[in-house]
């Protein structure tokens, strides 16, 4: 099998904008966070995300302006965490389209 | 010659994979073929068994079945029929597959289900003599990018239409898949005991491009029930060379090609 | 949770019944199908069956040899490497078991479907072939219209075939492990054995060894058939064989053929019976018919290694036995 080990800063490299990306793990549960923030740096525009319950990591790149659609079910944090800040800012505002599923 | 038939088959089939591909192996034959082919120039496909045994080499010879112990010693991964057959082939995604046939016709049409003593009877009877099914050879054909036929050339086996399409080739040949939205191309070719068949890229009609060195361009026709045409650019196949028989015995320890020609 | 642990002859009296639509193993032909739960349902002369079997294996194999199937609704139904399976090969031929095929995928969809409890499953595969076209089940339609009907994709346009959904009124699967409450660990591949114990609407289990529960607790992201799903465990040791278990023991090379050779005929079949079905009564009995040189033969597996973060947890024949006794 071929390596595949990368650093993060070529692994965020690897999402363009106008993509739609999924990231694992749901709410504050292992979400990829430092892939976010280093994705968040390269400030990529008009991403789509698609998840059941995107969390911390979906967040981050909804606040840093780089996600104009979320497909989702549930987008919180859960319990005293409360609300994606960055996602409802974003959708408040009008630069996020939220589509709901379940 | 200090090879086999059915080794000749199987370096044949194996020089039809390529490096990096994702590719799925059957059992028996085609499972031999394709560790043959990841030995011996292909070391990066992403091969897989529909049991969704992932990294696996055989190990003590030719696995009996697919959940066989022979090619569960050494796996990274044991996932599931529905992840296989389906995430990975069925949707579309496996670049080209390897799959037997009892009976093959001209359009690349494969029945392993049964044979009947009038196929052409509407009414479902019950078979004359009944075969395995298609096991996944059907998702093979509906969604590999492009897939193999192995099959042992005999009159009655290459036949102008087959009893039961149990994993649908070209279908009434042209662009009859079409109508049925299959994710995978089709077969790209038919490597049989005596040579290589591939098809017009209009009409989809197999037709002879390669003969095995022991045999010749006469026997394959006489071998064939329908009437098989012939390439103009009809040739000998390559030898299997001393390097590509020592990569086959490699994964074929116990010898099962070499017992059976 | 209760102690769902029961004998062989208690789990096929109360969960098997004449006509009834039995489910087994959803292993691979070679594979860890729960082969002596097959064995004491011809024991005990259950007949008119109606069969969903992802693969054939020996067991139903067996159950055709024995006249005990009507129906038979499958994906593969040879044996691989070690051929035609001659007993489902002859019931189909001379008419007595009706044989519907689908393909390996698109069997366990439809279990998919059945413990999704969909309406119906979309295919592209089993579709545009005769598998749709043609069925045994409603042998005079042509091409047939209730097997795999054709429908429209609602967002594209594009046709597609539906699969029905299956519900199995009981599937009895074969796992490596299990705990008296049913939580359960299959080593190998899973083939369709997760979707088959959602599909059914009883599971039991056969199990080739009984574990603490806190062998569970240890590795939960490997429990793929958790006890809440599960009606009964039956412990039974080798109870795959002449195949294979993955971990624990190799296919029987020699039995395999030699089974499949008895079953040809209904002479063979008889003479098979009388040895390998009848002719034991207990679990030492069943292991005395394999013998003590050919189950070590067969534990001599290149997969062995899979077992070893387990073995700490595997319950003795003894405390088993004071388990069965605790109820």
């Amino acid at each position: 099998m071929c390596r595949k080990v990368m650093p993060m800063a070529a692994a965020a490299e690897l999402v363009k904008d106008g993509q739609m990306l999924a990231l694992g793990g749901n709410a504050l549960h292992r979400t990829p966070a430092a892939y976010a923030h280093a994705l968040a740096r390269l400030k990529r525009f008009n991403l789509k995300i698609a998840g059941a319950a995107p969390g911390y990591a979906s967040d981050v790149l909804c606040a840093a302006g780089a996600v104009d659609t979320v497909y989702f079910g549930f987008f919180g944090f859960e319990n005293e965490y409360g609300l994606a800040a960055g996602f409802r800012k974003g959708c408040q505002e009008g630069r996020i389209k939220a589509i709901e599923g379940s | 010659m200090d090879y086999t038939r059915q080794e000749m088959m199987a370096i044949a089939t194996g020089r039809e994979i390529k490096d990096g591909e994702m590719a799925i192996f059957g059992v028996g034959l085609s499972m031999l073929a394709g560790y043959f082919a990841k030995r011996n120039h292909a070391p990066n496909i992403r091969d897989l068994t529909e049991g969704g045994v992932y990294g696996a080499f055989p190990v003590g010879g030719l696995p009996w079945g697919i959940e066989c112990n022979r090619i569960s010693s050494n796996a990274v991964s044991f996932t599931n029929a529905i992840d296989a057959l389906g995430f990975l082939v069925a949707s579309g995604r496996c670049d080209v597959g390897i799959i037997g046939a009892a009976q093959v016709d001209k359009y690349g049409n494969v029945n392993t289900t049964g044979l009947w003593a009038d196929p052409a009877n509407s009414r479902y009877l019950p078979p004359k003599v009944r075969l395995n099914g298609s096991g996944g050879a059907n998702e093979i054909a509906c969604g590999c990018k492009r897939f193999i036929i192995m099959a042992t050339h005999e009159k009655r086996r290459f036949v102008e239409k087959v009893d039961y399409i149990s994993s649908p080739g070209y279908l009434t040949g042209g662009n009859a898949r079409d109508r049925y939205n299959f994710p995978g191309g089709g077969p790209s070719v038919i490597i049989t005991s005596l040579g290589i068949l591939r098809p017009d890229p209009v009409t989809r009609e197999f037709i002879l491009t390669e003969y095995f060195p022991f045999s010749s361009v006469e026997e394959i026709k006489e071998n064939t029930g329908w009437n098989l045409k012939v390439s103009p650019e009809v040739r000998v196949t390559a030898e299997p060379t001393p390097e590509e028989l020592e990569n086959l015995r490699a994964v074929d320890v116990t010898g099962a090609l070499r017992k059976k020609s | 949770m209760p102690n769902k642990l029961i004998s062989m002859q208690e789990a096929v009296a109360k969960y098997t019944w004449d006509g009834m639509m039995y489910a087994h193993g959803a292993a691979l032909p070679v594979g860890s199908d729960s082969i002596a739960f097959g064995r004491e349902m011809v024991r005990q002369g259950r007949k008119n069956l109606h069969v969903i079997s992802n693969c054939c294996t020996q067991q139903l194999n067996l159950l055709c040899a024995a006249g005990a199937v009507d129906k038979i609704e499958i994906g593969f139904s040879g044996l691989e490497v070690y051929g035609f399976a001659n007993g489902l090969r002859r019931a189909v031929e001379n008419g007595k078991t009706i044989l519907e095929d689908y393909s390996n995928l698109t069997l366990p969809l439809r279990l998919l479907a059945g413990g999704m409890n969909w309406p119906f499953c979309p295919t592209i595969s089993s579709y545009g072939s005769d598998q749709q076209w043609r069925s045994a089940f409603h042998p005079d339609e042509y091409p047939a219209t209730s097997k795999i009907p054709e429908i429209t994709d609602p967002f594209t346009g594009r046709t597609c075939g539906a699969l029905s959904p299956l519900k199995p009124d009981v599937a009895v699967i074969h796992v490596t492990m299990a705990d008296i409450h049913g939580n359960a660990i299959m080593l190998g591949t899973e083939w369709s054995r997760y979707e088959l114990s959602r599909a059914a609407k009883k599971v039991v289990l056969q199990a080739d060894l009984i574990v603490d529960t806190a062998c569970m607790r240890q590795f939960p992201n490997l429990v793929r058939i958790p006890g809440i799903v599960v009606d009964a465990v039956v412990y039974w040791p080798m109870g795959v064989w002449p195949q294979c278990s993955t971990g624990l023991y190799d296919s029987d090379e020699e039995h395999m053929f030699y089974m499949n050779k008895m079953l040809k005929t209904e002479e063979g079949y008889e003479e098979y019976k009388r040895i390998y079905v009848d002719g034991y009564n207990t679990i030492e009995e069943y292991l005395e018919l394999i013998g003590e040189e050919k189950i070590a033969k067969l534990k001599n597996t290149t997969t062995a290694h899979l077992m070893d973060p387990y073995r700490k947890w595997i319950k003795s024949d003894e405390e088993i036995e004071e388990l069965m006794e605790g109820r």
